[in-house]
């Protein structure tokens, strides 16, 4: 694949996006990549959807991305660590515009993960039940700040506590005596049923599946460093390969990593499907199969039309008196 | 007419001015070619989540599982009664959110304003088995302003974060009536970035460009009303004349809110080099934005919340 048809976009600081790019070349392709941290700091862009036309300017680079033919995209929001905000407002203007560009087929036919695709996993109750309603065996499940319903969800057997969006907490199991205290002015939490077993990582890359086993002592092996947890290859039934692959299809995302559990009478449980998930520590552990998928998906010759304006996919933007 | 010939009109002045009432949208089709939604994930729909893939790509073959009927209206139950009290979500204080209450009240329905974090604390989620519910049973309106913070480049808090994930599970899976129900994807909860985000959807965003027309849309009706340039405490609303009963933005305004999947929302459309584009959605109106539609708009919302 020529190198202008081939973009990267995230951060130079995520591991994920260096050991893409370093696989890439080390298998002779050279793509655009594009570092967010740097084009806020020291670039521009302009983003002309009706020209057909969008730059990003670094002080290294001129990407120009009409032409793209797949993009690979992890964008990690900073502005909370940001104080500054001129600084913030730049953040947030570069990842709109990008996220408008990205989010047409018409111009980048293969988007991972695409504008537009489900990623509601940052509401614990939404994704629990959209699992749910796609027929996933997934743990039930409460999300309140009534401490009498939590009260009585611990009661009804072992239970762990997350937050309600996951994001700057760890899982761990809770007990009446958490709740000591409690009131609605505390907020909401969000509690699982426990299921005791073997933590599955299973990431879902088009059609292939590639999956492994996670033996850790820890309630949230996420706790700590996978240098604690034994993993090892695993393969999962057939039907359930089927099934995480037409749910990745259902929320239009190429690339996911699901969290499963399998207990101890060998059933399985569906915990969460993450959108943009983490990979390099289990690349490693998986003699690479995760991103020579990924670069299968991202460098095969396009396999679809491109798309016209005219055609379904978006709402097209009225104007009127032309 | 033309609202710049009435510059200095007061709010009440302008309430002389028929208002272009482009008609009951009950039976669109009568009316108005809507096109087939391209986007199920942002509609309001029965059978929620949508059955079928956001847009599927030609050349899929995998059909994706299809989804089961929304919580609450499997097992042959039917669809829930209306709801005898409405919860208005909105951190502001806003002729227009009374006028909605009083409508609401008139219909019979308790009303209770909440503050966003409220209302954050207000619901509860529970999923099994056999499906999620969300108690209490109340119709919801959230009119809020709280996405204005990530368009002016302020970060949420992790409270608000929070607040925003349950409310996101509550609109989506409540079977009472929602207005301006959520998607499943990016946009997430409308009530944060809506207008943020749906510009970028849409492709229209013209940041900085004053609309010169605006038009209400309503799941029921839709009214066009000139804007006069927004100004920091005044009405900004001019209804405009029969003359432009066949003005196209109108009937734009209408596809363009049904295809997003919204009931409420305001489109604003501008002039520049010879054409005539929408420049912004609002979907959090107020008396202000509304001007002398407000009454009509606030009947029609409480009409959806009563289940209509």
């Amino acid at each position: 694949m020529a190198d202008d048809r081939l973009l990267v976009i995230g951060l130079d600081l995520d591991p994920n996006i260096v050991h893409l790019v370093a696989q890439l070349r080390a298998m002779g392709i050279r793509p655009g990549i594009a570092n967010l941290r740097e084009l806020v700091t020291a670039g521009s862009w302009s983003f002309l959807p009706e020209e057909n036309k969008a730059t990003l300017v670094t002080p290294r680079q001129v990407i120009d991305m009409t032409g793209l033919e797949s993009v690979f995209w992890r964008p990690i929001d900073l502005t909370p660590h940001i104080s500054e905000y001129a600084m913030r407002c730049r953040w947030i203007s570069l990842t709109a515009g990008l996220s408008n560009w990205l989010f047409d087929r018409s111009r980048v036919p293969l988007v991972v993960n695409p504008m537009g695709s489900h990623k509601h996993n940052r509401s614990k109750p939404l994704h629990a039940g959209f699992l749910q309603a796609l027929g996933m065996n997934i743990p039930s499940c409460i999300t309140s700040a009534d401490p009498a319903e939590l009260s009585e969800f611990i009661a009804g057997g072992p239970a762990v506590v997350k937050s309600v969006t996951s994001t700057g907490t760890s899982v761990r199991q809770i007990h009446q005596s958490d709740l000591i205290g409690r009131s609605r002015r505390d907020g909401s939490l969000h509690l699982q049923r426990r299921v005791m077993g073997l933590d599955i990582r299973a990431f879902v890359i088009d059609e292939a599946v590639v999956s492994v086993g996670i033996l850790s002592s820890d309630v949230d092996y996420h706790m700590r460093s996978l240098a604690y947890a034994d993993i090892h290859r695993v393969d999962l039934p057939d039907a359930l390969k089927r099934q995480l692959v037409g749910a990745a299809k259902l929320q239009n995302l190429p690339f996911t990593g699901w969290d499963l559990k399998l207990d101890s009478e060998g059933v399985y449980w569906c915990l969460e499907c993450n959108p943009m998930p983490s990979f390099v520590a289990f690349d490693h552990r998986t003699r690479g199969r995760v991103t020579a998928e990924l670069i299968h998906l991202l460098s095969a010759p396009v396999r679809l039309p491109r798309l016209s304006n005219s055609q379904p996919g978006r709402p097209k933007s009225p104007v009127l008196g032309e | 007419m033309d609202g710049s010939d009435s510059p200095q009109m007061t709010l009440e002045g302008i309430l002389d001015f028929p208002i272009l009432d482009i008609g009951d949208l009950s039976d669109a089709s009568r009316t108005y070619s809507f096109p087939p939604r391209s986007r199920g994930a942002t509609t309001r729909r029965e059978g929620w989540p949508p059955s079928a893939v956001d847009d599927e790509r030609p050349g899929d073959e995998l059909r994706a599982p299809k989804l089961t009927e929304r919580a609450g209206q499997r097992d042959g139950q039917s669809v829930p009664d209306p709801p005898d009290a409405a919860v208005i979500i909105s951190s502001d204080t806003d002729p227009f959110l009374e006028a909605v209450a009083n409508s609401c009240h008139r219909m019979g329905m308790c009303t209770e304003l909440l503050e966003h974090a409220e209302a954050g604390r207000y619901f509860s989620v529970r999923t099994t088995a056999t499906g999620t519910t969300v108690t209490p049973y109340r119709a919801i309106y959230v009119n809020s302003r709280d996405h204005v913070l990530s368009a002016t480049g302020t970060s949420l808090t992790p409270e608000s974060r929070e607040e925003d994930a349950l409310l996101w599970a509550v609109l989506s899976w409540s079977n009472a009536p929602v207005v301006n129900r959520p998607g499943l994807s990016d946009q997430g909860p409308w009530h944060r970035q809506s207008t943020f985000m749906l510009r970028d959807r849409i492709g229209c965003s013209r940041p900085g460009v004053d609309s010169e027309e605006n038009v209400v849309v309503s799941r029921e009706h839709a009214w066009a009303i000139k804007a006069a340039a927004t100004t920091a405490g005044g009405a900004t609303a001019v209804a405009v004349g029969p003359s432009a009963a066949e003005s196209s933005p109108a009937q734009c305004s209408v596809r363009l809110v049904r295809d997003l999947g919204l009931d409420l929302c305001i489109v604003s459309w501008a002039e520049g080099a010879g054409r005539r584009v929408p420049v912004a959605l609002n979907a959090y109106p107020t008396a202000a934005t509304l001007g002398p539609t407000s009454s009509a708009v606030a009947e029609s919302v409480a009409r959806i919340l009563h289940g209509g």
